[in-house]
């Protein structure tokens, strides 16, 4: 496996694609930041909008609030999955896998390679957005306070988790299907229409097993991600996501391995 | 036999269909070994088998003298070089990088093995482009060079030669025949240029519908590829009365104009004489072998299927 890593970490530098996707967070980490100060500053000034004053109250004021929002926003989610897929399905689009599937001691390292990589990247962009965060609120608002650093920290390390959860299971899509499209689509929708999709959930619980206060997305990966996650978690909230994440990795890894050594390579 | 690779009654089915059939082949090692069949005759399939990236259904195959289990847990796949239908390269890196990728994955650190891979196979001054700028012939040349890292005893080519220029298939040629001759490995290749593999294979396996259906040696092939004369001929059924006559019995008419005579070769002047003293007008007449071309053809059921 460390040989196919260290194969994986070679291309992962030399992807452009990678290096696309951190232009494009940071991208939005900026225009994040601007749009915030730009509606803040036409309801503070005499620019004639008027929210109210509980909406100026909603707005961000702090650096980790700023966080705190661009990860409701769901940017890095997104990005993951994106990137997840592009990594994943490379090699087998161009054929490349046919050079290395055979000389590869066991093809399961070939997954666990790519999941590292895509941990790494994981990792490097929540540290890209916390820099840009930091950098955009200093120099674009004048903003250097931060209130919860705790809060901030935690939300880094449970987005890295759930991140990385939610990763694998789209490298098992992919390798389920083979082919980039849907993992990709699936993957998008998912973090588009997670709510919609969590309260349909929901509501079959609720009509099926007559479970009126059960909750589906406490129980998977994106659902956590998306609704619970946040700096002001409770520890019982971050065990259970993170007890989830760690079962949702291990068994869509397992499936991946499973099908990388069975499945002929086309 | 020293046979290097064997296989006893591969068998790959897809739902109903079988792709290969009880295939059991045999290569010596040295051997330039070429695979013949049509499209969609189980060429690609057996080879894909053969070089670990597909299981079969049933049967098994004994490569190193081992079976393709041993082979797995010993990983003794990373022995065979492999260049299966184009080459798979990343576009936006270059020769470079592509070989650097696979030298890293088979655990080879030498720094100047890229360099001389490349310098091997022709491309050592076009090593840092990107590979989406190359031609198909070199892209073919740098899928050998992709097959050659790790230095493998086997290599299993898929129609390296497909969609090159006469030039280029010459280039491949040379490749392949220092390969095999300097290096001593053993190729299996698969082509549908018939006629250029027959300038370089020591043996030769004949593929149709997933059942091997011969295997031959160059000196069996031209056995089999029996000499004839050629008469084009004005009235062939004048001609074919005059034969029968002469007691000269194994011929074919060929077409309205062309009789084959595969007996009495050497007495072909002779015949020519029976049949203009017989009125009968022969506007040419010579000796040939029938080709490989022509044998595949009559083995996998005729021109209409190639």
């Amino acid at each position: 496996m460390l040989k196919a890593l260290k194969m994986d970490f070679y291309r992962f530098f030399k992807t452009k694609s990678f290096y696309i996707i951190l232009a494009a967070l940071t991208a939005s980490c900026a225009i994040m930041i601007w749009s915030f100060y730009i509606t803040s500053t036409a309801m503070t000034s005499d620019m004639g909008l008027d929210l109210g004053e509980s909406f100026l109250e909603l707005l961000p004021h702090t650096v980790d609030e700023y966080f705190d929002a661009f990860l409701q926003g769901n940017f890095l989610v997104l990005f993951t999955v994106i990137f997840a897929v592009l990594f994943c399905s490379a090699e087998y689009k161009n054929g490349y896998i046919k050079n290395i599937a055979s000389i590869v001691s066991k093809r399961s390292g070939l997954v666990f390679s790519k999941l590292i990589c895509i941990l790494c990247a994981i990792v490097i962009m929540h540290i890209i957005t916390v820099l840009c965060i930091i950098a955009g609120c200093a120099g674009i608002i004048g903003i250097t306070e931060v209130q919860n650093i705790r809060g901030i920290v935690l939300e880094v390390i449970w987005g890295i988790i759930m991140n990385f959860s939610i990763a694998s299971v789209i490298v098992m899509l992919f390798m389920i299907t083979r082919k980039a499209t849907f993992p990709m689509i699936t993957g998008i929708i998912y973090v588009l229409m997670g709510s919609s999709v969590f309260s349909l959930a929901d509501l079959i619980a609720e009509k099926v097993f007559k479970a009126s206060d059960f909750t589906v997305a406490k129980y998977t990966n994106m659902g956590n991600m998306l609704y619970f996650v946040n700096s002001s978690a409770s520890s019982e909230t971050l065990i259970r996501s993170g007890i989830v994440a760690a079962v949702f990795f291990a068994l869509s890894s397992v499936v991946s391995c499973i099908l990388i050594n069975r499945k002929d390579i086309r | 036999m020293d046979y290097i690779l064997t296989t006893d009654s591969l068998t790959k089915q897809y739902k109903n269909v079988k792709a290969v059939d009880s295939v059991n082949l045999h290569v010596k090692k040295g051997d330039i070994y070429g695979f013949i069949g049509r499209n969609g005759a189980g060429k690609t399939t057996t080879l894909k088998i053969l070089s670990g990236l597909s299981h079969a259904t049933s049967g098994d195959f004994c490569i190193f003298g081992m079976n393709s289990s041993l082979m797995r847990s010993r990983n003794m796949f990373s022995k065979i070089g492999i260049l299966i239908e184009e080459p798979g390269l990343y576009g936006d890196m270059s020769a470079y990088d592509n070989l650097k990728m696979k030298c890293l994955c088979s655990g080879i650190k030498d720094k100047e093995y890229i360099s001389k891979l490349l310098y091997m196979v022709g491309l050592g001054n076009v090593g840092k482009r990107h590979t989406k700028t190359y031609s198909m012939g070199m892209k073919q040349r740098l899928g050998i060079a992709m097959a050659l890292v790790g230095n493998p005893e086997i290599l299993i080519l898929d129609e390296p030669i497909n969609g090159l220029d006469p030039q280029g298939i010459a280039e491949i040629r040379k490749t392949l025949l220092y390969l095999n001759r300097e290096q001593g490995k053993t190729i299996i290749i698969s082509s549908h240029i018939l006629e250029e593999l027959s300038k370089i294979a020591t043996h030769y396996g004949i593929i149709n519908n997933g059942r091997l259906v011969a295997e031959l040696t160059p000196d069996e092939l031209s056995a089999k590829c029996e000499s004839r004369i050629v008469i084009k001929i004005y009235d062939v059924n004048s001609a074919a009365r005059l034969l029968h006559s002469i007691n000269i019995h194994k011929f074919n008419i060929a077409d309205q104009n062309t009789i084959h005579i595969y007996e009495h070769i050497e007495d072909s002047s002779q015949i020519n004489m029976a049949l203009c003293k017989a009125d009968v007008f022969v506007s040419s007449l010579w000796i040939e072998q029938a080709g490989l071309e022509e044998f595949f053809f009559n083995m996998t059921g005729g021109a209409d299927n190639a």
